[in-house]
């Protein structure tokens, strides 16, 4: 019995998904062994290095108790305030960059030399603004991601070939159907390119703000935790964040296979220009 | 009947110079010539000389440096269609989102845009894949997908720069003869720039020569081959004298 093409291809699909969701867990599972061999092996402490076992119990409870969902929530409000807010600047300012070379001479300095202070250097300064409250969170969380999305705006609105504004100008299409036809679709693929790694980095600027100063959030939750040795506790935050992002780095992803069905599967441009290949790439 | 005499369009004295460190960049000097309504017209000369820089300003998308173009006819800026060498397609829409694409612009309704893109996907011979991206079309169907673009809002003036320079010379010969169907059918006034001869004989009514840059016009012939003009043509003794002229002209 002879398989068609097809078959073959449907089935070596299928064990090839297979194979990777088991690899998957047999990596995490790997990672979980080693973790609880490293804990027993050299009798450490739970306040150096809790169990994988001991971790799970602590976020357990902390649910339970539910500081752990007060916490997240607190953080997520922060982060997603913070990505609207960012992107929203970071793709106006970006827009106008692309357009104005004049804006550009003007701006990029002041945008580059912004890049070379550390949020953790500027995070006071905001806390001591605008108080330790949600807005000083949002807008460090803001900062952290208007960069990578500005950058990508101006590329990807660069990126609309000459020839094809031609078209366009010939056709007497208005400024914003130019933006609406030509601009914004012809941008997207390197613009989710840079909000991918906008939305992971929004996570980051709020645990930052929360290191600085706050009385809730998960960042402060893991400075609480340490200071009273529940080490367990701070692997449960840091899961969470993990968490987190992963979910926010999955929905852009998702983002782009609605968005970027268009492109061939292996010339998603964006995601070849900001991160490697393979499982990083949609 | 001064159909006939008034030109559709007329380019007097026109000149076109590039802003350049040092010297200047003049690309047209003093080019001057009429089309006709409905005119077929070629536009020849060695490559560099100026002439897609001359379909830019008939586009309107470059102001001439010098003298002017005018459309007798016409208050406003008559409606324009643009093919390139390369389709220009947007990866981003199917063919059929491609081809109403200028009436979308033109604020058309969408079942009046689509219908009429329907009937001209099906002249050009591309029934079937209104549905197909881009990136799924070999070359000369994303070119006749072009070519059905620059159409369908029956534009008054049809700018083609080297469209079918880029294909094989089996497709470049079927999208002669669609071309030409094409242009009997809309009435439409083409100004073609190419490098063949073979393509401005079998195809226009008069062809045009420009000189190396600064570009002017340096032959101005009509094309006495009765139509339609079979491939055969190219063999026959007229053709083989306004080849020659051309080519003359062109060296």
């Amino acid at each position: 019995m002879n398989l068609t093409h097809a078959h073959r291809r449907l089935m070596y699909a299928m064990r090839s998904n297979r194979h990777r969701a088991a690899q998957h867990v047999l990596s995490t599972a790997a990672a979980v062994v080693l973790w609880w061999a490293v804990a027993r092996l050299f009798h450490l402490p739970a306040f150096l290095l809790p169990t994988p076992g001991e971790v799970a119990r602590r976020g357990w409870q902390a649910l339970q108790e539910g500081i752990l969902w007060r916490h997240t929530w607190v953080t997520l409000q922060e982060v997603l305030a913070g990505l609207a807010l960012g992107t929203l600047t970071a793709t106006v300012l970006g827009y106008g960059l692309a357009k104005s070379r004049v804006l550009e001479r003007l701006l990029a300095p002041y945008l580059v030399a912004s890049q070379s202070v550390p949020v953790v250097a500027i995070a006071p300064l905001l806390i001591i603004w605008f108080g330790t409250g949600l807005l000083a969170k949002t807008l460090i969380c803001a900062l952290i991601v208007f960069f990578p999305v500005l950058v990508n705006t101006v590329v990807g609105v660069r990126s609309v070939p000459e020839e094809l504004h031609d078209l366009f100008r010939s056709l007497h299409a208005s400024r914003w159907q130019t933006v609406r036809y030509l601009e914004i679709p012809a941008a997207l693929p390197v613009f989710l390119g840079g909000l991918r790694i906008g939305a992971t980095l929004s996570v980051i600027g709020a645990v930052v703000g929360e290191f600085v100063a706050a009385d809730s959030g998960l960042g402060f939750l893991i400075n609480l935790a340490r200071g009273r040795y529940d080490t367990a506790l701070v692997f449960v935050a840091v899961f969470v964040l993990v968490g987190l992002a992963l979910t926010l780095y999955g929905s852009v992803v998702a983002l782009e296979r609605r968005f970027l069905a268009w492109q061939a599967p292996s010339a998603r441009s964006g995601a070849a220009q900001s991160s490697p290949g393979g499982e990083l790439t949609p | 009947m001064n159909a006939d005499t008034t030109p559709f369009l007329e380019v007097q004295h026109l000149g076109v110079v590039f802003p350049a460190d040092g010297a200047d960049l003049e690309v047209l000097h003093d080019v001057a010539f009429r089309v006709r309504r409905r005119e077929f017209l070629a536009v020849l000369g060695p490559s560099g000389c100026g002439k897609s820089t001359l379909l830019r300003v008939l586009a309107g998308l470059l102001p001439p440096s010098r003298g002017q173009v005018t459309f007798p006819g016409h208050r406003a800026r008559p409606r324009v269609g643009l093919v390139f060498q390369k389709a220009n397609l947007l990866p981003w829409r199917d063919v059929l989102g491609n081809v109403s694409l200028p009436l979308t612009l033109q604020g058309a309704p969408r079942r009046t845009a689509e219908r009429r893109a329907q009937r001209l996907i099906a002249r050009m011979g591309l029934q079937g894949f209104e549905g197909a991206l881009p990136r799924d079309l070999s070359g000369g169907m994303a070119q006749r997908v072009a070519l059905a673009r620059a159409f369908i809002h029956q534009p008054d003036l049809l700018l083609l720069d080297e469209p079918f320079t880029a294909l094989d010379a089996l497709t470049r010969e079927r999208l002669w003869e669609e071309l030409l169907r094409i242009w009997r059918a809309e009435r439409t006034t083409v100004v073609m720039v190419t490098h063949s001869i073979t393509e401005a004989l079998l195809l226009a009514d008069r062809v045009l020569v420009l000189s190396a840059r600064p570009a002017t016009v340096r032959l101005d012939m009509a094309v006495t081959l009765p139509r339609p003009r079979a491939e055969g043509l190219r063999y026959t003794p007229a053709f083989g004298q306004m080849a020659r002229r051309l080519r003359e002209a062109i060296a």
